[in-house]
């Protein structure tokens, strides 16, 4: 099964055509959305903002996911001041679709952004 | 004939500061809306399908401000959590800025976390990216 399948729901015109995955998915967030000429500090904190939705995004994922007597050590693990190694660790040892997770996240945050700037686009045009 | 100067490189810049001072508070405005908007999207559609999940338990008030408090410090440690070269944070920056070919490059480093990313990558795709055939 095709894991982006939840970018099917964000089938968007830019230039007249249909975007694809690939389009999309390499395309800079800044530009889909409309800021590549927004000042740097504007661009730099809406990265910021946007890096943290998708990190929000793993941990909600891999909350969901673990089971309850892992969950607890996931949060023991990840806190402030973690160690590296033990977070890598215990990444390898029981998310093993890490990856996919993170992709995935990564993805649909960038999806739930272009939805947004439409919205507001249209909202203006109105 | 006009005795009217030409105007200066300088006075041009003046008159249209207002204007370039408008246009930069309109993005920034944007950039507000749109993280908010999303942000409120996402976490609607998190809560739909927690409830998909467990049924509709809904936490107490205070489980719940537990619970936010400790995924806030999780994704915290996360965002610093180094991934062969790069921290998470740095990677996920890298891929909503589409710099996925960059970060192929970057596979040997860890070859076990880049291997999700490679997957969003042309010919990689699950399910739906790769080179088609031709008829």
């Amino acid at each position: 099964m095709n894991y982006f399948s939840f970018l099917n729901f964000f089938f968007f015109r830019r230039r007249g055509t249909i975007m694809e995955f690939e389009e999309f998915l390499k395309a800079n967030i800044i530009d889909l959305v409309g800021l590549s000429d927004a000042p740097e500090d504007v661009k730099r904190s809406f990265l910021e903002r946007a890096s943290q939705m998708v990190l929000e995004g793993i941990v909600d994922r891999i909350d969901s996911e673990l089971p309850e007597e892992k969950k607890e050590e996931f949060y023991r693990v990840f806190r402030q001041g973690a160690k590296n190694e033990d977070m890598q660790a215990f990444i390898k040892a029981n998310v093993p679709n890490f990856e996919e997770i993170a992709g995935e996240e990564t993805g649909r945050v960038k999806a739930a952004l272009v939805k947004a700037s439409q919205e507001l686009k249209a909202a203006q045009e109105l | 004939m006009s005795a009217e100067k030409p105007k200066s490189t300088e006075e041009k810049k003046e008159e249209s500061k207002p204007e370039a001072k408008k246009e930069e508070a309109e993005k920034r405005n944007a950039a507000a809306v749109i993280i908010d908007d999303a942000t409120h999207w996402l976490a609607n559609w998190r809560r739909r399908r927690k409830l998909e999940q467990e049924g509709k338990k809904v936490p107490s008030g205070e489980k719940k401000e537990a619970s936010e408090q400790q995924k806030k410090e999780a994704s915290g440690a996360l965002l610093g959590c180094k991934l062969g070269l790069l921290g998470l944070g740095g990677i996920i920056a890298l891929a909503l800025g589409g710099a996925i070919i960059g970060l192929q490059k970057l596979a040997t480093a860890d070859k076990w976390f880049m291997k999700g990313f490679n997957s969003v990558s042309p010919g990689g795709m699950k399910g739906g990216g790769g080179k088609k055939e031709k008829a």
